[in-house]
């Protein structure tokens, strides 16, 4: 209810409120409707708790079985493209890495939401298209120039000459593009093309194979993950089939197409009950390519990406090189690798952590000697008030103006990325100004006297500005310092629903320990795996991912395998 | 003496950061047999070809350095639009004008000036929306493609790159969406300059003939998606549909007979610097002769450039100020560094619009007496964001389509065009329904809702 009449307030658009619920519900959730400034905190713990109790109704008691029992809306079926690096990552797999060195494809545009929402959701736009096209010509063409990789995987390919090839080639080759079993009308239809370029090339074997290739990578099949499963018989609901099932876990854990190993599996069935996708889910989180993918998305999720971008005042900042911004992803990343793959410790802890990871240029920008050697473990500096990645250089670079810092953008990604609070946009008029403090006044001075004066902004800024603030303490590439305009800088804040603080590293032991931190964890994690922004349909669902991930401690692989086997995952509504 | 002797499709004009070669030969059909014995239209019977060209750039202009104090013919350049002195004559500048979007979230209304509707709130953090409608370079490549098919409909640019963090959504993202309101493909700038020649020239290399197989492959694709459509619902299958539009345009690229003129060579710039050090101004000279090329070869009559997107956070190291703060930053701030930058953004409108004059058509006559260039920004003032009094600038004659020379043409005067309520008069959308009927006489209307126009300015009209 609290959903519909949040969007219901947007009378005019109602219809395209409607549909920003499928899409990417951000502004739809969590509506702040007059009950104003308040309660919003309140709502903070309140709003939060809405999922849980919402479970506890249903008094479910363990998600065992979980594909069946639990009542839940899974979201709507469908067909996704391809992200650009799930398209690189299955190219890899289905025709080798000199292959996959010639895939170009189109980029995704960058919306606001999640890429996977993006995919889900956008229409292919004809530069996209052709794009494709060429893309998928010039893997041909590296196919055709380098065919030992094809040759290991299909090895008539070897023998060179015989266009019965083909369809051995259609048979291994297509099954891993489309991710199920060619069907005979598509595979006339490919050999037709193979045919065709082999007597265009004049009775060339290898031409063939270009152009065979070159088609099989255009096909709708490759380019979109369609999951619409098999109708239950409950509502919409929809069980996907064991070939959906094994492409949802590959491109989710390793980000790639599913291998000939698990193809296989889902052909022989054994992807069925919840431990065969357990023990499968951990097993490919042993592989590297689990890394790779892990760090894809917390390098979206956290924004890490806009680094290799991010411009600086070159005056102010004449340090701030795209060495350094490179230095400072890798930095963050290495901390996530470290609490889920190699100590398989507390997620939280990223939260608080009291180490880093650093390279020279680190060391030197957070005035540590320099590491004995590159990425070396070293106690972060603690006695700059950090703690956690927060106050890594990269989530404070990322969050600021050129030239100054912004608490409202990182006191916003506090709110939105780490507690899952949707913040209202700005209304209609508002008058959004990059600060100016004057001569001799602190940032803060100048915010507070800009956003506390006028109620309609300090309603909002409220729950950001202060978060921010505690972030003070450090420049917009992540210096430590002193001073704030000449003047002593006050990092404390007491911000609604969350506490009082003295500093960035107080604020991390707070954010560690509210209890909405972990489950907006979860969240960003549905959210970006399924391309769909939760609502109370799914709310069941999302709590029994949250108690699996508290009764854990907190052990993110523990969640990751956990999703494999949600009915969310393993389900899909009507298509959409 | 007949005109065509005179076309040179820019042997002199050589791209600056060229690929080390001349420029690419494709076997021509002999460019005399496509015209008729006048040279004034092509033998076929169809005219020769009008163009349209959109320009955006971001964070607004200020109003009361902007605006020319005279009106009509006898006009003068104002401060900042002095960079246009080498083409004034080719320029109509537009002010007073009302840009009527009927809702507001800063930046994003000023997108109106390029489609007639208001946009449509989007989810997503920050400010965030999509457009209501097309944009009126898609409705004019839609007009256009009625009546003649081009080997590329439309061909879309970007030269920054430096979007704001703080907008999300179609309409801080491009300035060319096309479709019809509900159902809306948008089109967004490519900011590579090989890029663009790649998708732009790079099918005209000769290379043996597999087009053919490359039409088969298409077809089969077609197959297969006909087969996927049962099985999804109504949002994917109006993906599907778009994605046929991008089939059906390759196709006819691949079919198209190669262009009647020689190939740019290919740039080496690819415009990747981070957003503190772009090269904006060889950007902005390559994108603008790869449009010129395209435009002379017909390859497209259609192109839009994106300068600087909405709120636009890059830093103009190139400009006078050689400030190191970004543009958007500075507009708000509103001083002289922010006035250097909005001379910085006129000098390379103008260079592109200089660029058009300095390359010779089929018929003997320059690009700018053949193309339409629309110009307008995301608001009026930076530091307001105000949309009263949005600017227009307008560019060539459309072959003797508007008015030449061009004139200043006020809708409202004001005592202080800065003021928070100085007024406006008039509907942006006019503007573009005039540009609109240049291609379609009988286009009814442009946009929709408040910003709907159903009645073309007539004073830019020649």
């Amino acid at each position: 209810m609290k959903t519909l009449s949040s969007c219901s307030r947007h009378a005019p658009a109602l219809p395209l409120c409607m549909l920003a619920l499928s899409l990417s519900a951000a502004g739809c959730r969590n509506g702040g409707e007059g009950d104003g400034d308040p309660t919003e905190g309140g709502t903070g713990t309140d709003g939060d708790t809405e999922a849980v109790d919402v479970t506890g109704d249903d008094s479910d008691t363990e998600g065992t079985d979980s594909a069946g029992d639990a009542e839940v809306i899974p979201p709507p079926g469908g067909m996704r493209r391809l992200t650009p690096s799930q398209y690189v990552g299955s190219v890899e797999i289905i025709l080798g890495d000199v292959a996959a060195a010639a895939a170009a494809p189109p980029p995704l545009p960058q919306l606001g939401h999640f890429d996977t929402t993006t995919a889900n959701n956008e229409p292919l736009t004809p530069t996209d298209i052709e794009r494709y096209e060429s893309s998928a010509m010039a893997i041909g063409t590296a196919v055709m120039s380098n065919s030992a990789q094809l040759n290991a995987k299909v090895p008539c390919v070897a023998a060179g000459q015989d266009p019965g090839c083909y369809e051995e080639v259609v048979s291994v080759i297509g099954r891993l593009a489309f991710r199920r079993p060619v069907t005979d009308a598509e595979r006339t239809q490919l050999l037709d093309i193979a045919n065709a370029g082999y007597e265009w090339g004049g009775n060339d074997f290898l031409t063939g194979i270009k152009y065979l290739v070159a088609a099989i990578l255009q096909s709708p099949n490759f380019l979109y993950v369609v999951e619409v499963g098999e109708p239950t018989g409950v509502g919409d609901q929809r069980q996907l089939g064991d070939y959906e099932l094994a492409s949802r876990l590959s491109f989710f854990l390793l980000g790639h197409t599913p291998d000939t190993a698990l193809l296989d599996a889902a052909e022989g069935g054994q992807l069925r009950t919840d431990d065969q996708i357990r023990s499968t889910a951990l097993e490919m989180l042993s592989r590297p390519k689990a890394r790779e993918r892990l760090s894809e998305f917390y390098d979206e999720l956290y924004r890490l990406r806009d680094l290799a971008n991010k411009g600086k005042d070159a005056a102010m900042f004449p340090t701030f090189t795209p060495e350094l911004a490179a230095a400072m992803r890798q930095e963050t990343l290495l901390l996530i690798q470290n609490v889920v793959f190699e100590e398989e410790s507390s997620f939280m802890g990223i939260f608080d952590a009291n180490y880093t990871f650093v390279n020279d240029d680190l060391a030197q920008l957070y005035g540590i000697s320099p590491p004995a050697f590159p990425w070396q473990l070293v106690p972060l500096p603690v006695d700059q008030g950090r703690a956690g990645f927060l106050t890594h250089p990269a989530f404070l670079t990322v969050f600021s103006h050129p030239n100054i810092n912004s608490p409202t953008r990182r006191g916003l990604f506090v709110q939105e990325v780490l507690l899952c609070t949707d913040i209202q946009p700005p209304p209609p008029g508002v008058n959004a100004m990059p600060p100016s403090p004057a001569e001799g006044q602190t940032l803060r001075e100048w915010m507070e006297s800009q956003h506390n004066v006028e109620p309609g902004c300090a309603t909002c800024h409220g729950q950001m500005d202060p978060l921010g603030f505690a972030f003070e303490r450090f420049s917009p590439i992540g210096g430590f310092r002193q001073l704030d305009n000449g003047q002593p800088i006050d990092s404390s804040g007491d911000v609604g629903g969350l506490g009082s603080f003295g500093g960035a590293n107080e604020l991390a032991s707070i954010l560690r320990n509210d209890p909405r931190t972990p489950n907006c964890v979860v969240r960003n994690l549905y959210r970006s795996t399924l391309g769909h922004d939760e609502g109370l349909d799914q709310a069941d669902g999302l709590a029994l991912l949250e108690q699996a991930f508290t009764d854990s401690d907190f052990n993110y692989k523990v969640l990751m395998v956990e999703l494999t086997v949600n009915p969310l995952f393993r389900l899909v509504d009507a298509p959409k | 003496m007949h005109p065509l002797r005179k076309l040179k499709l820019s042997r002199r004009t050589v791209l600056r950061g060229l690929a080390g070669g001349a420029a690419v030969s494709v076997a021509l059909p002999p460019l005399e047999a496509m015209l008729n014995a006048n040279g004034t239209a092509y033998a076929n019977g169809d005219g020769l070809p009008l163009r349209f060209l959109s320009f955006f750039w971001g964070n607004g202009v200020i109003n009361d350095r902007f605006e020319p104090a005279v009106t009509g013919p006898g006009w003068e350049l104002s401060e900042q639009l002095a960079p246009f002195a080498p083409v004034k004559e080719y320029v109509s500048v537009l002010t007073g004008i009302m840009n009527r979007c009927a809702n507001q979230i800063t930046h994003h209304e000023g997108m109106t000036a390029f489609s007639g509707y208001t946009f449509e709130p989007a989810g997503g953090p920050g400010f965030s929306s999509n457009y209501g409608g097309p944009t009126i370079d898609q409705v004019i490549a839609d007009a256009i493609q009625a009546r003649v098919t081009t080997p590329i409909r439309s061909m879309q640019v970007q030269c920054s790159k430096g979007f704001s963090p703080a907008d999300n959504g179609t309409t801080a993202t491009t300035i060319s969406v096309r479709g019809q309101p509900g159902n809306l493909t948008p089109l967004y700038g490519e900011a590579n300059p090989v890029q663009v020649w790649q998708s732009i020239f790079g099918e005209f290399v000769p290379q043996p003939d597999d087009s053919a197989l490359r039409l088969s492959i298409l077809d089969a694709v077609r197959e297969d998606a006909d087969r996927l459509r049962p099985r999804l619902g109504t949002l994917d299958n109006q993906r599907l549909d778009a994605h046929f539009e991008g089939l059906a345009e390759l196709e006819q690229k691949i079919s198209t007979v190669p262009p009647t003129c020689d190939l740019p060579g290919q740039p080496t710039h690819t415009n990747s610097e981070p957003v503190n050090s772009e090269q904006l101004t060889l950007t902005m000279e390559l994108m603008t002769q790869l449009i010129a090329y395209a435009f002379t070869c017909d390859i497209t009559r259609v192109a839009s450039c994106l300068f600087l997107p909405l709120a636009g956070e890059a830093t103009f190291a190139e400009s006078s100020s050689g400030s190191s703060s970004t543009h958007h930053v500075l507009s708000h701030q509103g001083g002289e560094d922010y006035h250097d930058g909005i001379v910085y953004i006129m000098e390379r409108f103008s260079q592109m619009l200089q660029i058009l004059r300095e390359t010779t058509d089929v018929d003997g006559t320059n690009l700018l007496d053949s193309t339409i260039v629309y110009g307008s920004s995301d608001c009026s003032i930076g530091w307001s964001h105000s949309i009263r009094r949005q600017p227009i600038i307008l560019g060539g004659t459309g072959r003797g389509y508007l008015v030449h020379p061009g004139i200043h043409y006020q809708a409202v005067a004001a005592a202080d065009p800065n003021a928070g309520n100085t007024p406006s008069e008039g509907n942006m959308s006019d503007v573009l329904l005039s540009c609109l009927r240049a291609f379609d006489p009988a286009a009814p209307s442009v946009g929709g809702g408040a910003p709907m126009s159903t009645t073309p300015l007539t004073e830019i009209l020649a």
